[in-house]
């Protein structure tokens, strides 16, 4: 069971008919609720790595990108290099309907950065709620 | 204390609805190393859509 502050690798969903590559997800909220009348009970932000310093720029300079260091996730075994959070694209799940690991945590001091971001922020968010079930 | 999240206002600021295959495009897989942990998850770095993507963010 995955907490909020969590680094998941969600290894099992599909978009539109088509199965997608795994992708690694920090938890931002585990508490649920509901969205447009589904409900959901985990709210992720996905991962990404820098390729090259010209990409790093580009990425950086989008207002929902927020960097990351590799101190500033905790992955057993993992050797992490930098790369942002994509902060303006809320995911919606069911921990049921997905099938996913745990591989670690991001620290304390950068999980709060991160919630400051969102909070001070005034960027767009995008809502991903495809992968909901409506209850039958 | 932990910080929390403002969802009164993340609400309004809610701007649309996309697929996953359209957010994930050109995302590049979070590089955490070639094989890690005791499941011997291996996260392989590459982009989700190559080069048919065209919307970047």
């Amino acid at each position: 069971m995955c907490k909020q502050r969590d680094i998941i690798l969600i290894d099992s969903y599909q978009s539109h008919g088509t199965a997608l590559d795994r992708h690694s997800f920090v938890v931002l909220d585990d508490k649920g609720g509901e969205i447009r009348s589904v409900s959901y009970d985990l709210v992720c932000l996905v991962l990404s790595s820098f390729k090259d310093p010209a990409q790093k720029a580009r990425k950086l300079s989008y207002p929902g990108n927020l960097p990351i260091a590799a101190t500033d996730v905790s992955v057993p075994g993992g050797n992490s290099r930098e790369g942002y959070i994509k902060a303006d694209q809320f995911y919606y799940f069911q921990k049921s309907n997905i099938s996913y690991t745990v591989i670690g945590t991001m620290t304390e001091e950068m999980f709060d950065k991160l919630i400051d971001f969102i909070n001070e922020s005034d960027f767009g968010i995008e809502t991903i709620t495809e992968n909901l079930q409506p209850a039958t | 204390m932990a910080r929390s999240l403002n969802f009164e206002r993340i609400q309004k600021r809610m701007v649309r609805e996309v697929s996953t295959q359209e957010a994930l495009k050109n995302v590049t897989p979070f590089d955490f190393g070639t094989e890690k942990n005791n499941r011997n998850i291996k996260i392989v770095v590459g982009d989700v859509n190559g080069s048919c993507a065209n919307k970047e963010t």
